[in-house]
């Protein structure tokens, strides 16, 4: 008896140890890299004051969204999503909500699909990349921060008369730390009254209604609640998030929670979403990458 | 609103509760903890929590907590026990209320539980409701469990206990939340105790990529009869 537990014990300490390209077995118990309050520093010392360059559109425009790629051996139904964004002249710019990859070190090869092919496409549109939990296997940060870029930033999309606010959140490691917190808490509080819309992207889920993520995970519950009770208070339109891979649509304190599926390679049902965002609504389009 | 903690505060001293330490024994415990957030920063809560034998297999804990972060939890768990030869087997119900900020959290559940000379252990099912004026929000698919190894169980005025747990009192958490805890009691007379611990909670396990969350020490005061 003694033996079997010991065996057991030895075995699953060596796939901890040695765990495999894709599976982060150490990184399920314990951190593997920079948790989430040194990433929100590193993610303030590339850019301050977290700004990045936004996108000029009409009053109405559309955006693509897609989430968790994967990135593996193929990544087919992320070049179909990058080739109707980079085909879409009404859209503006497009999102990834985490999860690029799926094997270490893969980072380049994800960059390299979603990346703007002049033979190929007919608008070079900015996407932007939110850091999801599996980017962060094998201490994936050091290549996301540096291949990618900051993991907590915002940026705005202007047009005649206005302008729409976007800002996305490192919620990879299952919170979002208190630093990240204080910050968001403060910008937003300041800033949502100089905008129209406000939408932020984050990787993690909010909720836990269907049971889809099984052991995947959400954010600490009174940090879901504390975060639901100020979106609503400061008027945010849309809160979109990765991560179960399967879609959940909800709606409470008049902000619209939306997880996309996932659009992995692996996935039986991949799905992207193309967001038209106009002066009274924003209005979505899940579409199916089957189609 | 400062004051409005100052009264909960004075409120939760004053008011009477308890823990069972020996499921025989009708138990009061006045406890607090202080701990760390990783999203709240600093914290420090109070707790009453109480034992009582209703009849002779139906017992029922049940307690208060007010947390720093702004967050008042009330829960009860009442039980139908009965004794075999290796232990105690009881059928469980878990009721618990939590309020923080302006959402209310309703959770309400059934399980099993299990007490042994070494080991012990809780497991069942759960539904959450939470909202308020915002609407509200249903998460169907819960389970809870709690594994504890008790340590000392021959010395008879000591306890010391190594648990993992989603349902520690008033954090009643998802499956994938689980909390580590180290505890234990100790009665220098037969009728009072203190009772101590240390406890950390990650986040984003078997999320796979986990990082820290939260850790915390708890102490309290206890009173049997």
């Amino acid at each position: 008896m003694l033996q079997m537990v010991r065996r057991i014990i030895l075995a699953i300490a060596s796939l901890m140890v040695c765990g495999c390209n894709q599976l982060d077995l150490k990184g399920m118990f314990m951190p593997t890299g920079e948790g989430v309050e040194k990433r929100f520093e590193q993610s303030v010392s590339m850019n301050s004051d977290l700004k990045v360059e936004g996108v000029k559109a009409q009053e109405s425009y559309t955006f693509y969204v897609a989430t968790d790629p994967h990135v593996a051996q193929t990544h087919d139904n992320l070049d179909i999503f990058n080739n109707t964004l980079r085909n879409d002249t009404e859209a503006s710019f497009g999102v990834i909500l985490g999860d690029c990859i799926d094997v270490k070190d893969n980072l380049p090869a994800y960059m390299d699909a979603l990346s703007y092919k002049p033979e190929r496409h007919v608008c070079n549109h900015e996407i932007y990349h939110v850091l999801g939990n599996h980017d962060l296997f094998f201490n994936g940060w050091v290549n996301f921060k540096e291949i990618v870029g900051p993991a907590v930033f915002w940026y705005e999309v202007t047009f005649d008369g206005g302008k729409d606010l976007y800002i996305s959140l490192d919620s990879a490691t299952g919170s979002l730390g208190r630093k990240q917190t204080d910050w968001f808490k403060k910008f937003l509080a300041a800033k949502r009254a100089d905008y129209r819309h406000c939408v932020i992207m984050t990787h993690t889920n909010f909720f836990y209604t269907d049971g889809t993520q099984g052991s995947s995970g959400n954010m600490p519950l009174e940090e879901s609640l504390t975060l639901i009770d100020f979106l609503g208070r400061n008027d945010v339109s849309l809160v979109l998030q990765g991560h179960d891979h399967y879609r959940e649509d909800l709606t409470y304190d008049n902000v619209r929670y939306v997880v996309l599926g996932a659009i992995s390679d692996a996935i039986e049902e991949p799905e992207f979403l193309k967001v038209n965002v106009s002066k009274d609504e924003i209005q979505l389009e899940f579409t199916s990458v089957n189609q | 609103m400062k004051g409005l903690h100052i009264t909960l505060f004075t409120i939760l001293l004053l008011a009477s509760g308890s823990l069972t330490l020996k499921a025989q024994d009708n138990g009061l415990m006045v406890g607090v903890r202080a701990g760390h957030n990783a999203a709240f920063g600093g914290f420090a809560a109070v707790s009453v929590e109480a034992h009582q034998n209703i009849c002779s297999d139906f017992f029922i804990d049940a307690g208060l907590q007010y947390n720093t972060i702004g967050k008042t939890t009330v829960e009860a768990v009442p039980a139908y026990g009965r004794p075999f030869d290796w232990g105690e087997l009881s059928v469980e119900s878990v009721l618990s209320y939590t309020r923080m900020t302006s959402v209310n959290s309703f959770a309400a559940g059934v399980g099993v539980a299990v007490d042994s000379r070494r080991i012990s252990g809780r497991l069942g099912y759960y539904y959450r409701h939470f909202g308020g004026q915002g609407g509200w929000i249903n998460e169907p698919f819960n389970v809870y469990y709690e594994l504890s190894i008790h340590f000392l169980k021959k010395i008879e005025d000591w306890n010391l206990d190594f648990v993992i747990t989603n349902c520690e009192a008033f954090e009643l958490e998802r499956h994938f939340q689980p909390s580590f805890i180290a505890e234990g009691s100790y009665f220098p007379i037969s009728k009072f105790g203190i009772s101590f611990g240390i406890g950390c909670k990650p986040s984003g396990m078997f999320n796979m990529s986990a990082d820290y969350y939260q850790t915390y020490i708890k102490t309290g005061v206890c009173y049997r009869w």
